[in-house]
């Protein structure tokens, strides 16, 4: 046997040390953990110790100014899990699934994240709420929340906007007053020990959720249903592409109501274009105003003193502005007038003079005063402010077409709020939505006072703009706003709408009426307007007047507004003498006939229609026929069957049409459709009326068509009443 | 009369220190197993000491007593033995040791996600224990056969061998630690037995490198996949807030993409997996780094006992005070984190105190092998006071978050039966070279 070596020694030692040396190092890690840091770790072991589980504040209820119920929440469970609680997550999910309609792997994945808290689903409906409290399931907590309810889904939806998952606000006023309306949630807190157990008679908190406050609009929901009512009329007859109609009280300068064509479902926002519900035509929409426009520019004329009601002018048809030729709507012009008649007439040349001898600055002084070119204020999100002309830019032709509402653009709420400034006698209010806000017991949180913003006329000043509003209704072009028993103060508007690259947009124009009765004493004041009806007939005395009656005139019997006994009554409702510009028939044979009825009505014609069949077989008069305006053209009608008797079809024209549309009216007749390019039809080959045998190809060139929108500077003068 | 001229001759400090060791290890694991769910224990702690002691969970303790007392006999035996006579059945030992380690893999059986159990009519017992000892005695036989032959890298391969049948058996099971204390010996052994230190520095690094280098390509794969799976998250939030359907689209086509580069990452991290360490070995041996980055997950265990210890400061909660163990947050508290207990009830005093005992074992260890007649001996003794340090110096690194959390007890402390037992068996070898030592000391 041998003996430890003296290395093997020498190395003991040297083991010794290190063994010295590694429980120093714990001795002083220790040290350091106890003395040092004791009281921090105290402290997270507390935080540890501790869980939260939210509860779901309920979200405030919205009503109209008569405490009618516009908007509530309704409660809803959800489903929640503490990962670590949940024993088997595979059986836990597998047994699960079904009833949520959820992908088993998925909830698996859920029901093993490391956390401890995770939302499996949100706002289950009550059967299935006691599906899963009866599997008993360990682990998996339910919690109240709640779910928006729409008594009337379809009223006012671009006001009053809709909530996303989480009851956040994400349109309209549930947006704006998305913190008075979310309430505060409230937590339970409670701690545990190291298995999730609770600790008895340990820290054991439920902070109680407090509930969101509720909205008192200045809506009249009454009121509001006689404008979508209105709004569906408009939509029925003249399909337009926008249609808007906004009631207020000109003495506080509250919105009674607020509609919008196209509109949406709140329940089912989702399926709805998103250009629909994401922006609200009334305070967002930038047109051209037109002879609207025309109250402001008297407005500031009469207080400037640089003419009266009885001062005389001539109109010959047009005015010479630099050099450049305004025409006034009327052919031939209207010869002799007072200002009263140039207003009741909304004589262009007449308006363009009383503009020049204003002057740059008084004019736009006052327009801005107004309030327009800046947003109104309006409690809603995305408004615009319309477009000036820099002041400092503006020439006199700029100085003479914004005298008479061209080359300058308004949204349709600045409009009416600066007529309800005329109205009340010459204060501009602030539009307002929203009158108080209530806590969950109905206390008074907040109440919001009619907000005047400054004077833009002298109360004389104002009546005398609102006399001659009244002749315009009562003789003039606003005769078809005219309502039995009550003084009525309005201006018509036809504007041609302004195409993307800044030229008016042949056939398209925005018609509106702009007005407010009793005239004495102002209750309501109202804007219909209406851009780009189809149908061949556009002008604001036309489209948008009698809307205008309907509306006010419902509006006030409703609010027990008094009628004034032995008024004048206009002579005749106001048509516009003009002849009817001609059109030219298109070509509709062969067409479908949902087709054909597109095609004529954009093209300013109707369709009367004989026969049965699904496509047009003639057509009276032929196409390339000169018709007046608004003419109804006699369709014919055939089954595609009686067609494939011949073998030789004559190509229609296919000019305007899409890709879609296109190849259905071909694809009728036996025809096959080679497209090229995008947008609308442009060209073809072979040309329409080309008689070729069935199952030839057409050739069809398409090109994108610019879609018109908001205002741009003016490149034509054409004004209409 | 051999046995009393053994035990006149044992070396009565370090029976003396051990039994010390283990009488404190009685009162820790009666106060560790003693559970409550509300504040009365707190009156407790008021109490007189010797009353407070008759307040302890004696159940464990009771058991405890009686794997010593089993233990004693079995250290009897080994004292018995001459250990020259135990060296020459090393061939046999090292068989039946890899045929105990093989029947755990096939019988055993499993708790806590491992195997490392077998069954003996009533008692359970934990081959691997055992095996650590076996190990010490065969290797130092091995180690003598070859003395002077280990100066070079080709001369320790058999050693490797010899290690690694035993260490991959217990790897298996899965027992990172155990499998971590059979290299640790391995090491000690062959410094005492004089293989090159730099040879042994170098493999020491080479292997941590290695280590480093897995937990790098790890972390690289592993946060590819969770900021991917972050990415997830955020985009199913997004989806539910998002109004717009050309928005809700596109977020619908990102997720999409999102998801394959998901499952992706996620593939190339089971493969890791698959070929090399699991995710929670390796989460386990890295969380002590930052506990925090999952509390209550991996790093739970290392947060509640750094809370326990902490917050026992200089004086200590006192026996029964204990808020983090009496209320059950400190996990495995009467095994491998029974140094907690004693950190929070003892506090720095208690704990520096049962340290220093420590040291004096390991101490009294060192000169027995010092005073080894032969190199058997000393080796036999270095092994086992290589076993201890390391032992002693992970498990309380790792309830002071200096350490992975590998779960191998406190020698003569944690409560387990075949632990002790092994420890007293190992005590019983270091008497034995110490009764056989040469006379003439130094």
């Amino acid at each position: 046997m041998r003996t430890a070596g003296v290395i093997t020694r020498r190395r003991m030692a040297v083991l010794l040390y290190l063994a010295t040396a590694a429980l120093l190092a714990l001795t002083g890690r220790l040290a350091w953990i106890q003395f040092a840091r004791g009281a921090e770790l105290q402290e997270k072991a507390l935080e540890l110790r501790t869980r939260d589980i939210p509860v779901e504040a309920k979200r405030g209820n919205i009503y109209d100014r008569n405490g009618q119920l516009l908007v509530t929440s309704v409660s809803a469970d959800s489903l929640y899990a503490i990962p670590y609680l949940v024993t088997d997550p595979q059986k836990v999910a597998a047994a699960l699934a079904p009833v949520l309609e959820m992908d088993a792997e998925r909830l698996q994945k859920i029901l093993t994240r490391r956390s401890c808290f995770e939302w499996v689903a949100r706002r289950l409906p009550p059967a299935t709420v006691e599906k899963i409290k009866k599997l008993n399931l360990p682990g998996l907590f339910f919690v109240e929340e709640s779910i928006r309810h729409y008594p009337l889904p379809t009223l006012a939806p671009h006001v009053l906007g809709f909530t996303g998952v989480d009851n956040q606000g994400l349109t309209g006023l549930e947006k704006v007053f998305d913190a008075q309306l979310r309430g505060v949630a409230g937590r339970i807190v409670v701690e545990q020990d190291a298995t999730g157990r609770d600790v008895p008679g340990a820290i054991h908190r439920y902070i109680p959720p407090r509930s969101g406050h509720d909205l008192v609009l200045t809506l009249d929901k009454t009121i509001q249903q006689f404008v979508e009512r209105e709004l569906d009329k408009i939509v029925a007859r003249y399909d337009p592409k926008l249609a808007v109609i906004i009631l207020m009280d000109p003495r506080t300068g509250e919105v009674l109501a607020m509609g919008n064509r196209p509109s949406f479902d709140l329940t089912g926002w989702m399926t709805a274009p998103q250009h629909v519900w994401d922006r609200n035509p009334a305070i967002w929409y930038n047109y051209e105003p037109g002879s609207t426009f025309k109250i402001f520019t008297m407005a500031a004329a009469l207080s400037e003193g640089v003419t009266r009601p009885g001062d005389r002018f001539y109109d010959p048809g047009y005015i010479k502005v630099a050099d450049r030729y305004i025409r006034c709507w009327a052919d031939g012009g209207h010869g002799s007038q007072t200002f009263e008649e140039v207003v009741m007439n909304s004589c262009n040349p007449g308006f363009v003079e009383v503009g020049l001898r204003l002057g740059k600055e008084r004019f736009y002084t006052y327009i801005k005063n107004f309030g327009f070119g800046s947003p109104t204020g309006i409690d809603l999100p995305g408004e615009a402010a319309g477009i000036l002309i820099d002041e400092k830019k503006a020439t006199n032709l700029n100085l003479a077409t914004m005298s008479i509402g061209q080359s300058v653009a308004v949204t349709p709420i600045q409009l009416l709020t600066a007529t309800c400034a005329v109205a009340n006698g010459g204060v501009l209010m602030r539009p307002q939505l929203v009158k108080e806000i209530r806590d969950p017991a109905g206390n008074v949180v907040a109440s919001f006072q009619p907000q005047p913003l400054r004077r833009v006329l002298s109360p004389q000043q104002a009546r005398q703009v609102a006399d001659l509003l009244c002749s315009v209704v009562l003789k003039g072009t606003g005769r078809n706003a005219f309502i039995e028993g009550y003084r009525v103060a309005g201006k018509t508007g036809t504007a041609q709408v302004v195409g993307e690259g800044g030229g008016y947009v042949s056939g398209k124009y925005v018609a509106s009426f702009v007005g407010f009765a009793p005239a004495d004493n102002p209750r309501v004041c109202a804007l219909v307007m209406v851009a780009e009806p189809k149908g061949g007939v556009y002008y604001g005395s036309q489209v948008a007047a009698p809307v205008f009656r309907e509306v006010v005139r419902d509006a006030l019997r409703y609010l027990k507004v008094p009628a004034t006994p032995g008024l004048d009554k206009p002579p005749s409702p106001f048509t516009y003498e003009e002849p009817q510009p001609k059109v030219r028939v298109p070509a509709v044979t062969n067409y479908p006939l949902e087709v054909a009825r597109k095609v004529l009505l954009e093209a300013g014609l109707g369709a009367v229609v004989q026969g049965e069949g699904k496509v047009v077989l003639r057509q009276t008069p032929v196409a390339g026929t000169e018709v007046a305006r608004g003419t109804a053209v006699v369709l014919d009608l055939a089954d595609p069957g009686v067609l494939t008797h011949e073998q030789v079809v004559t190509v229609p024209d296919l000019t305007g049409l899409t890709v879609t549309e296109a190849a259905e009216v071909l694809s009728s007749m036996g025809l096959e459709l080679e497209a090229s390019g995008v947008g609308q039809a442009a060209g073809q080959e072979p040309a329409p009326g080309t008689r070729v045998p069935r199952g030839n190809a057409v050739r069809v060139y398409f090109r994108p068509v610019h879609s018109p929108s908001a205002a741009g500077p003016a490149r034509e003068f054409v004004e209409r009443p | 009369m051999v046995y009393r001229r053994i035990v006149r001759s044992i070396d009565h400090t370090l029976v003396f220190a051990t039994g010390l060791v283990i009488l404190l290890s009685l009162v820790a694991i009666g106060s560790a197993t003693l559970e409550f769910t509300d504040e009365s224990f707190s009156e407790l702690k008021n109490l007189f000491l010797p009353l407070r002691l008759l307040h302890l969970d004696y159940a464990f303790v009771l058991k405890q007593v009686l794997w010593v007392l089993i233990g004693l006999v079995v250290m009897a035996l080994v004292l018995y033995i001459p250990y020259e006579d135990l060296a020459k059945h090393a061939r046999g030992l090292y068989i039946l040791n890899l045929l105990m380690l093989v029947a755990v893999l096939f019988v055993g059986r499993e708790a806590l996600g491992a195997q490392r159990w077998i069954q003996v009519g009533p008692f359970v017992f934990q081959p691997s224990e055992f095996s650590k000892l076996i190990l010490i005695v065969t290797l130092a036989q091995f180690l003598v056969s070859r003395e002077g032959r280990l100066q070079r890298l080709r001369d320790l391969l058999p050693v490797f061998v010899h290690v690694g049948v035993p260490t991959l058996l217990v790897l298996k099971q899965p027992d990172l630690g155990t499998s971590m204390v059979f290299v640790a010996i391995m090491f000690g052994m062959l410094f005492l037995a004089g293989a090159r230190p730099s040879t042994l520095a170098a493999l020491l690094g080479a292997g941590m490198a290695l280590l480093v280098a897995l937990f790098v390509l790890h972390a690289h794969l592993h946060q590819a996949e969770a900021l991917l799976e972050k990415q997830l998250l955020a985009l199913e939030e997004e989806k539910k807030t998002a109004v717009a359907a050309p928005a809700r689209e596109e977020l619908n086509k990102k997720y999409e993409e999102v998801f394959r580069e998901y499952q992706e990452a996620s593939r190339r991290h089971d493969f890791f997996h698959r070929h090399t360490l699991k995710e929670y070995q390796v989460t386990r041996l890295t969380i002590f780094l930052d506990p925090k980055s999952d509390l209550l997950g991996a790093g739970y265990h290392i947060w509640q006992s750094l809370i326990a210890v902490g917050s026992g400061g200089f004086w200590g909660k006192g026996l029964l005070g204990g808020t983090q163990s009496h209320l059950t947050f400190l996990p495995i508290r009467h095994t491998d984190f029974i140094f907690s207990v004693v950190g929070e009830e003892a506090g720095f005093l208690g704990s520096v105190f049962l340290l220093g005992l420590f040291l004096l074992i390991l101490y009294r260890g060192i000169r027995i092998a010092a005073s080894a007649r032969d190199l058997l001996g000393a080796l036999m003794a270095g092994g086992v006071v290589s076993m201890f340090a390391f032992h002693v110096f992970v498990n309380v690194g790792m309830t002071i978050g200096i350490m992975p959390v590998v779960g191998i007890p406190l020698p003569f402390f944690s409560y387990g039966g075949s632990n002790m037992i092994m420890n007293l068996a190992a005590l019983g070898l270091l008497l034995n070279v110490y009764v056989r030592r040469r006379k003439i000391l130094f």
